[in-house]
């Protein structure tokens, strides 16, 4: 509890800070490569009947977003005096991401990965330990995300005063929903700014998927206070019934895990519930205590697709664009395709591209 | 003086009559007070012991109101409380659950992913006679001691943890004890609670050089290492820390 308020006391020290600032803008531009394209996908378009553009955050560093929340955290970590990183992952992009950032800058990093992740995401695995860092496998538990998750903390707890744990998604005990809100608020701004010359009135939707929700965060920030319909896409796996989806948002209730209390996938006794989807990133039983807040508020709107959706979205995006988006990524787009009787010709619809589908691609090959 | 020793069980661990004869074997060797785990799926605070105790028991059902029906089975004048995550307690609803708990026959309850800060909320919601425990860590800094007074109220102890680190973690040394120590007087200073110290204690020679400056200790990992190994092994364990606490 002490570290978390040192973190935060740090945190808000370098916020106010204008080296910091002006030094992670630096590396967004040059070493992430920000900001990311906001591309007319004109096919997609003609074929949905709405204009559909989408963030290319598939353009970044690492192949997906979450190099922004780790450049960010990093520099925060270097701030804080911490010369070790640990980090959580499902997919693998944001330990990749974690990987990359202390190759960067120097820094011993151990990532914790579930067993059954490990396997499916073996390639992500191998350029984790290219890039100098050291994979631990959790095989307890459900042996996901969850589940590294929990194998961090106690690896946070052991070696806290040496350890800067990096949170990949706006999930944990605060601040981290704060901070890696506001690393990730970066693809909203930008959009905001993008969208302004084609919309004057701003878009009418933004798309983006939701598992812990970094992704979905990071774009609908910006927007909150304009007129924008935010829309979160949760994986809905392949059925209803417990196990065999992770959308918290949708069919959880309220719970708390992993230090905040936030929409959860728990059975009756409190037990947290095994979850499933066919995107890795998106297999987690909890999401952002500020989604949770954003449903409750009505400000944002949470629907879910099945991975069958997703799997549809997927080869509908790499056939109509040439833009083959991350499994995680096609949930947004499906969930769009879904509603897009909703929205008129002349409607701009924002979708959060959050990552490329490289890293799924080999598991096209086994079906 | 004589120091409290403290024995944590994980409840229908390794099985419901297991756990009950470990309970006897307790109350027998003189355990002053038992610590019952209702398992959660997620331990963020437990070794791998802990934990694979945690997953077997609720494979084998062990779950709230299974935990309290075990409970009124155990002996009766062995004071008891119930260790558990949040989560579980959330959804029943804080009031509710705490007077169930109560009515098992615990006497508090300990949460070790609640901070002293989320603490004081509850408190409100707690039974007459109920109380919930505080964590304090080495970790913890000067400034929050206050709000362990606040706290620790209704007979409630303190429980310190000895290391940086999970349950079943390996103790450090000298400088381990002396930090204890600081903490231990400054906590001291603010309150009367008794100060129990756990995570890490193994072996009788552990028990007597936490309990030095506290007023007792905890112990877990070993306790069902030991069961794990039969009801023998667990009582040996039992009366080896006993005679190190005199």
């Amino acid at each position: 509890m002490a570290q978390l308020g040192d973190l935060e006391a740090g945190y808000r020290r370098v916020r106010r800070d204008r080296g910091f600032t002006r030094e992670l803008a630096v590396l967004q531009r040059e070493y992430a490569g920000r900001p990311t394209p906001l591309y007319f996908a004109e096919r997609l378009s003609a074929e949905s009947g709405a204009r559909v553009y989408l963030k290319r955050e598939d353009l970044c560093h690492t192949g997906a977003h979450k190099i922004n929340n780790c450049l960010g955290q990093a520099l925060l970590a270097r701030r804080l005096g911490k010369r070790r990183i640990i980090a959580e992952t499902g997919a693998g992009q944001h330990g990749v991401a974690t990987a990359t950032v202390a190759a960067k800058f120097g820094l011993d990093c151990v990532i914790y990965m579930g067993s059954k992740d490990v396997e499916r995401q073996a390639q992500n695995v191998f350029r984790m330990k290219l890039l100098g860092a050291e994979v631990r496998e959790v095989k307890s538990g459900t042996q996901t995300l969850k589940d590294a998750m929990n194998e961090a903390l106690r690896d946070w707890v052991t070696n806290v005063e040496t350890t800067y744990y990096l949170i990949g998604s706006v999930a944990g005990p605060h601040p981290y929903p704060m901070i890696v809100r506001d690393f990730q608020s970066v693809i909203g701004f930008e959009a905001r700014r993008q969208v302004k010359p084609v919309a004057a009135k701003g878009p009418r939707a933004i798309y983006a998927c939701v598992g812990g929700g970094s992704n979905a965060m990071g774009i609908f920030y910006a927007f909150i206070p304009t007129r924008a319909e935010l829309i979160g896409v949760e994986a809905g796996g392949t059925g209803s019934r417990p196990g065999r989806h992770s959308a918290s948002l949708t069919r959880g209730r309220a719970g708390i895990l992993h230090g905040s209390l936030t929409k959860l996938l728990s059975a009756p006794d409190g037990n947290v519930s095994p979850v499933h989807s066919i995107a890795a990133g998106l297999d987690y039983p909890g999401v952002g205590p500020e989604h949770a807040y954003l449903q409750r508020s009505g400000r944002a709107r949470y629907i879910s697709v099945t991975d069958r959706e997703a799997l549809a979205a997927f080869h509908r995006l790499t056939k109509l664009e040439g833009i083959p988006p991350a499994f995680e990524s096609a949930h947004a787009v499906a969930g769009f395709l879904k509603e897009r009787r909703r929205y008129r010709k002349s409607d701009v619809v924002l979708i959060n591209v959050s990552g490329r589908g490289d890293k799924d691609i080999p598991r096209l090959f086994e079906k | 003086m004589k120091k409290n020793l403290v024995v944590y069980l994980t409840a229908g661990y390794p099985s419901a009559g297991m756990f009950l004869k470990a309970a006897e074997v307790a109350w027998d060797e003189g355990v002053d007070l038992l610590e019952v785990g209702l398992p959660f799926s997620d331990p963020i605070a437990d070794g791998p012991v802990i934990q694979a105790a945690s997953q077997r028991a609720i494979r084998s059902g062990v779950d709230f109101d299974r935990t309290m029906s075990l409970a009124r089975r155990l002996p009766p004048h062995l004071a008891r409380v119930l260790m558990t995550y949040s989560n579980p307690l959330f959804v029943r609803g804080w009031p509710l659950a705490f007077s169930e708990i109560s009515r098992a026959g615990f006497s508090g309850c300990v949460l070790p992913d609640v901070p002293v800060e989320e603490l004081l909320p509850l408190i409100s919601f707690l039974p007459e006679n109920f109380y919930l425990t505080p964590f304090a860590a080495p970790t913890t800094t000067g400034d929050r001691l206050n709000l362990y007074a606040t706290a620790a109220r209704g007979g409630a102890f303190i429980y310190l943890v000895s290391l940086r680190g999970i349950t079943g973690a390996a103790l450090g040394g000298a400088a381990q004890s002396a930090e204890l120590e600081r903490l231990i007087s400054g906590l001291r200073r603010v309150t009367h609670a008794p100060i129990y110290v756990g995570f890490g204690v193994q072996t009788g020679r552990d028990a007597a050089r936490l309990a030095a400056h506290a007023d007792g200790v905890i112990v877990g990992t070993a306790a069902l290492r030991a069961l794990a190994l039969g009801i023998k092994p667990f009582a040996r364990l039992l009366r080896e820390l006993r005679t190190a606490l005199f």
